[in-house]
């Protein structure tokens, strides 16, 4: 047990000395990496402002497709009702034939 | 060049001064990401983004301090940045492993590291006993120790990067010590028992 307190010291000892031996390496392409990525981030950017840019097109497109969903309805709706209505003349018209027919029969 | 000449052509967008500013403060920067990572390539990324952020923040650059101690507080800001995300990648990892959907990775560090050279593995080591208790240490006193102990920064300078006085410089040097002690005991223990 003492051994291996021993040898735990002298790891710990060891790890604080060999703590900033290993120096960082300048890196000759630095530069031109960095201007790399800042390039990369402008291209993103205009990506961006490209996709807004295509809103008030894509707004307009929204408004055309409600308002022509909104009139099909209405244009729906307002057949229904002539339909319904000629359904019931109708009715009214046979049951008046029947009527007719029944009592001059 | 003269620094008010870097500054001023910075400002202006240069890019004759910015090439100017990667060569002369590389080194320096790439010291102080290293010192927090251990690691060369993950040191140079963060330098690189260093540089980015200087490039893009120059305009916030108020003249107040010295340009390397505006430089040292963003480096110091980005590489705690980064060493907090390892941080909470490592304890996702290891809820990961206990739940069992990854399997243990410290294993196959210590399995290559004895199938390579024996010095290059008292190496990784070192350096995985290091970036983890540093890992562990509170910002500030990691902060510290690393401008202190890597970049050997005198007290005052320490003081004015950090914005804090010299006598709690001191103290956070002192306690960040202690600290890094008692985690690189706690790393060999585990280390020697399993």
């Amino acid at each position: 047990m003492k051994h291996q307190d021993k040898k735990i010291e002298k790891k710990i000892e060891e790890a604080l000395h060999y703590y900033g031996k290993e120096r960082y390496e300048s890196n000759p392409f630095m530069y031109t990496r960095i201007q790399q990525q800042l390039r990369n981030e402008a291209d993103d950017d205009k990506e961006v402002q490209r996709f807004w840019a295509w809103k008030p097109v894509l707004a307009a497109v929204m408004i055309i497709l409600n308002a022509t969903v909104v009139y099909q309805s209405f244009q729906v709706d307002e057949g229904d009702l002539s339909a319904e209505i000629s359904s019931v003349y109708e009715i009214e018209e046979n049951e008046r034939i029947y009527y007719y027919d029944y009592s001059n029969n | 060049m003269h620094e008010n000449d870097l500054i001023a052509g910075l400002l202006k967008g240069n890019e004759k001064s910015f090439e100017q500013l990667v060569g002369q403060y590389q080194e320096m920067i790439g010291s102080v990401c290293m010192g927090f990572v251990q690691n060369q390539t993950e040191a140079e990324e963060l330098t690189q983004d260093v540089f980015v952020e200087v490039f893009q923040s120059i305009q916030k650059f108020k003249g107040n301090s010295k340009l390397s101690t505006w430089l040292y507080r963003i480096a110091v800001n980005k590489s705690i940045n980064l060493v907090n995300h390892k941080k909470r990648k490592r304890q996702i990892n290891k809820v990961s492993i206990f739940f069992g959907f990854r399997e243990e990775k410290e294993k196959d560090f210590k399995d290559h590291g004895y199938r390579s050279a024996e010095q290059n593995m008292e190496n990784e080591e070192v350096k995985k006993a290091l970036e983890q208790a540093l890992a562990k240490l509170p910002e500030n006193q990691r902060t510290a120790f690393v401008l202190r102990k890597y970049e050997e920064l005198s007290y005052t300078e320490m003081s004015e990067i950090m914005e804090v006085s010299v006598s709690a410089i001191e103290s956070l040097i002192h306690r960040a010590s202690k600290n890094m002690k008692k985690h690189l005991k706690y790393f060999y223990s585990n280390y020697y028992l399993t």
